[in-house]
């Protein structure tokens, strides 16, 4: 006689519910099925007061099933096609499910299933499973049979912009087994909402739509998180061999709306652990891997102009932060959820407690709700990742471990860089800018030492809840100082860029004043000599007339010296616009060119390279003619030829890209002895022949000053005519 | 009677100008007036002796004189106006100077403001030009005035002295004299040419005497 296991249908519900965690976890498996399915669209709906005991219904638009399907794969416990066809075949997705157990879920969610679904071009199939049934003691699996539905037609979801389809599945289940509450509704939309990576490339694909009698706030179209830009962003790729590949962006120190980039490699012997001691690598087993990671930093200051402001900043990461790991594309619980005690599976936390340093120290660790990221591993690129048999979280054999360890790795280089950018310390840059950045920084920090203190209060009670929110009130006010205190710097920053151009004007006087003056005279006196001639007997007309063209000519230059002083604070300029500054200069240059003739002060643009930039004119103005009118006075000290130059092009610094404005001239350069102290205000080097000082101190500290407003960089040196060469670098997208 | 006066400023067309203005003002005047205009000279030496061999009577001089470079030697002169000033007095104490300029108010020309008439804003000299030319005019004729006195005196007191009938007085009016018209002489040079004479004198009555000896002599051998 031939014998043969026998099958207990409790056994086969004992292997589901023992599979699956909770109804969440049912659920999302559910309509991973649809997923798998190549459905574009799933309609979710939990009706709580059913009056069948309520009602959870998951129709898809997938590829459906016909009655063979149903019989040969979808009525066999633990057959799936998954593992034969792992890429499905309208979409392409990596099949999640391969244990065949999936469709078992529904036992976990309640006592009824009804099961419709039709293939295209094909009769539909519909069944009612009462998982009563499998209950019963000593009943075999075999024995239980399933009833046919009259109504076997599924409600195929349609979603917009596309045509219905003929196919789909919908599982209808009643007598649910819980009671869904708001929180478990919440928790389910979050699990949803999480179910695939946050990249929209993905994510239209696939749409599932809400919708409960339990919250209907969560009704409708679940949208997957956006992402937040972090701090710093990293994405690496490792190759088949190990090599780490990565890319780290974030946001360029001395202009925050930019952001940089920095990339290496790192071969696997530099990624595993021990390597050097012992000489060879541990073999790399993990396949292809990418993983995405964004550290968050919790500070006001750092948030500026990132469109998020802290409480929304606190709110993102309540939500999403932790590492996920997909495997093709689809969530691997519970790494990274927030509620389970695998959400910090990287161990930052107990990390951060053993060494909590600031950014500032080398030691410097990421807190675990500093980092939301992600990991993607694919079964056929990652086959040594396998699923652990309770459909949660994967088995930690060597390639696990291998997962872990490069992704500290990424952290690690997060940590470096953050530590790297908090170190470095702006030396360029002008007293308003340094003032600046300096409350922000401490308002940042305050804001950041709020936050802290609202989570510790929210675990104490009694004096001490008492004392936190009263440190905590204090410090808000001085974050409202500081952002007083801010606003106030800003204000006076502003106020001193226009006190600098008028302080140019004012100093530009020493070329065109005399001039002016000249030319104020010239056109009284010729006036009154025409009006001699005309006076003569017989008058002399054409005297007179030669003394009134005479005298528009002078009217002319004083027109011009008119023009120049009002241009110079015009509201414009003090906007930070794109710029011509070759045409900034040349024009400077030609209006200059002729009162500095007046004093035999021959100036001229040596040479130019067309140099386009985002900066504020005035401040480059201020620059130029300061650093010519000090030209100027100086050549003018000198007989013979009186020569000033000017010159602007492009050039790289430091590795950053810029421009460069050059004067110099032919009179007799700085002394060594003061060429530190020439920048300092009221300083003057100028003497008349006598030794006696003749200088207004100015200029020269207020090309610095403003210099430094540009983040830009000014030194002298000596000159090719044998005087002084000023050179100014700022730096500047060039176009 | 001419008055001649100077222009010194390093601007050709300020200067053209300002002629040009003083000569139609001018040109109403019962006193002849003459301007020269002059492109700063070379040195603030330059200017006394220029002054006399040209006979000037008064100088308008500007302060700021090296803006502009000469066109022939492509230089600047090295000096301001109220650089003249002093080596101008020491030669000519009395000589009228007036520093036309656009900066009136200037540290170094205000210290300087008792060596010169006036010290005239530019634009406030082309609104009452006819007052300053008359002021100038004045000025240029009370100095002519007085030079030609002087040169009387000179004329007078050099005969005395050439005859030797100069007393002490006399010769300090002939030196204080010789001094205002800046004409070289010694101290006691008066006293000298008197001496000279004197002793001439003597020889030629020593000659006189000699002469008549001898003649005696020559009758009593007879």
């Amino acid at each position: 006689m031939d014998r043969k296991f026998k099958v207990d249908a409790k056994a086969v519900l004992t292997l589901g519910r023992n599979s699956i965690k909770d109804a969440t976890t049912a659920v999302v498996e559910l309509v991973k099925n649809s997923y798998d399915a190549d459905a574009s669209v799933v309609d979710l709906v939990i009706n709580e007061t059913h009056p069948e005991k309520g009602l959870i219904r998951i129709s898809d638009n997938g590829h459906g099933m016909s009655e063979g399907d149903v019989e040969s794969s979808w009525l066999r416990v633990g057959f799936s096609e998954k593992v034969s066809r792992t890429i499905s075949q309208k979409f392409k997705r990596r099949k999640t499910g391969e244990k065949g157990i999936g469709r078992l879920s529904a036992d976990r969610l309640g006592e009824i299933l009804y099961l419709r679904t039709k293939r295209t071009s094909a009769d539909p199939i519909g069944l009612k499973v009462d998982w009563r049934e499998f209950e019963v003691p000593g009943r075999e699996i075999g024995e239980i049979t399933f009833q046919q539905l009259a109504d076997a037609n599924p409600g195929i979801p349609k979603r917009a912009g596309e045509r219905h389809s003929s196919s789909g599945t919908e599982l209808t289940i009643t007598r649910l087994r819980q009671q869904w509450t708001p929180d478990d509704i919440d928790r389910l939309h979050t699990e949803l909402s999480l179910l695939l990576p946050p990249y929209p490339e993905i994510a239209k694909t696939f749409q599932i739509r809400f919708r409960s009698d339990v919250s209907p706030m969560h009704n409708g179209v679940i949208l997957y998180r956006k992402k937040a830009k972090g701090e710093i962003e990293l994405e690496a790729k490792l190759s088949v061999d190990g090599k780490l590949k990565y890319k780290l962006s974030y946001p360029d120190p001395r202009n925050r709306k930019k952001r940089l980039q920095s990339r290496g490699t790192v071969d696997w012997s530099g990624v595993a652990p021990n390597t050097k001691r012992r000489g060879v690598s541990s073999p790399y087993r993990l396949g292809k891997i990418s993983i995405r990671l964004s550290f968050f930093v919790r500070r006001s200051d750092l948030l500026e102009g990132s469109g998020l402001d802290l409480g929304q900043l606190r709110k993102y990461l309540e939500k999403n932060v932790g590492v996920r790991i997909y495997r093709d594309l689809v969530r691997v619980k519970p790494y990274g959820d927030p509620d389970s005690k695998e959400s910090d599976w990287l161990g930052l936390g107990h990390r951060k407690t053993s060494d909590p340093a600031g950014a500032r120290r080398r030691s410097f660790k990421i807190a675990p709700n500093q980092l939301v990221g992600a990991v993607f591993a694919g079964r056929d690129l990652s086959p040594e990742l396998v699923d652990s048999s309770s459909r949660e979280g994967l088995i930690e054999n060597d390639a696990f471990k291998q997962l872990r360890t490069v992704v500290m790795r990424c952290v690690n280089l997060i940590e470096a860089k953050y530590h790297e950018l908090s170190s470095e310390r702006p030396v360029t840059g002008s007293k308003a800018g340094r003032a600046r950045a300096t409350v922000r920084e401490l308002a940042g920090n305050l804001s950041s030492l709020t936050t802290e203190l609202s989570d510790l209060k929210s675990r104490v009670s009694g004096d001490l809840e008492h004392d936190i929110a009263s440190v905590a009130e204090q410090i808000g006010l001085v974050i409202e100082q500081a952002a007083a205190a801010r606003k106030e710097i800003d204000d006076l920053a502003d106020q001193n860029t226009v006190f600098r151009g008028l302080a140019t004007v004012g100093i530009a006087s020493a070329i065109f004043g005399h001039e002016t003056a000249t030319a104020v005279v010239q056109v009284d006196g010729k006036i009154r000599n025409a009006e001699r001639y005309l006076l003569q007997v017989p008058p002399n007309v054409s005297r007179a007339t030669i003394k009134l063209s005479e005298a528009v000519g002078h009217l002319e230059k004083i027109e011009s010296w008119g023009k120049f002083a009002l241009l110079r604070v015009h509201r414009d300029k003090r906007r930070r616009t794109k710029s011509s500054i070759t045409t900034l200069v040349n024009k400077l240059v030609k209006e200059l060119k002729g009162p500095m003739a007046a004093s035999d002060v021959d100036l001229d643009v040596a040479n130019s390279v067309e140099v386009e930039v985002k900066t504020f004119p005035m401040d480059v103005e201020a620059i130029l003619i300061n650093l010519v009118t000090n030209a100027y006075q100086e050549v003018k000290r000198y007989s013979g030829e009186r020569v000033v130059r000017v010159s602007v092009g492009k050039r790289r610094r430091a590795g950053n890209d810029g421009f460069e404005l050059a004067v110099w001239d032919n009179g007799r350069g700085i002394p060594d002895e003061h060429a530190a102290i020439i920048w300092e205000p009221l300083f003057s080097t100028r003497t008349d022949d006598r030794g006696k000082p003749n200088g207004t101190g100015l200029g020269l500290a207020i090309v610095k000053a403003s210099v430094e407003e540009l983040d830009g960089v000014i030194s002298v040196e000596k000159g090719p005519l044998g005087g002084a060469k000023f050179v100014a670098w700022f730096p500047g997208v060039v176009s | 009677m001419s008055i001649r006066i100077l222009l010194v400023d390093d601007r050709d067309e300020v200067r053209k100008e300002m002629r040009e203005t003083i000569e139609l003002v001018a040109s109403g005047s019962s006193v002849e007036l003459e301007i020269e205009d002059e492109f700063p000279f070379f040195s603030v030496e330059d200017y006394a002796p220029f002054i006399q061999e040209h006979d000037i009577h008064a100088l308008l001089l500007d302060e700021r004189l090296s803006e502009q470079m000469n066109r022939s030697t492509q230089q600047h002169v090295g000096y301001l106006g109220h650089d003249v000033l002093e080596k101008l007095r020491s030669a000519l104490p009395d000589f009228p100077v007036y520093v036309v300029t656009t900066y009136p108010n200037d540290e170094d020309l205000v210290s300087n403001a008792s060596e010169v008439e006036d010290i005239i804003d530019r634009i406030e000299f082309s609104k009452s030009v006819e007052k300053y030319v008359s002021r100038i005019q004045r000025a240029a004729s009370r100095f002519l005035e007085s030079r030609k006195d002087a040169l009387d005196k000179l004329e007078r007191l050099s005969l005395l002295a050439a005859s030797g009938a100069l007393d002490v007085k006399q010769e300090e009016e002939l030196n204080s004299v010789r001094a205002f018209l800046s004409l070289p002489y010694e101290e006691g040079s008066s006293r000298t040419l008197s001496g000279v004479v004197e002793e001439a004198r003597a020889l030629a009555e020593k000659a006189e005497q000699l002469l008549e000896a001898l003649q005696n002599s020559k009758v009593e051998r007879k």
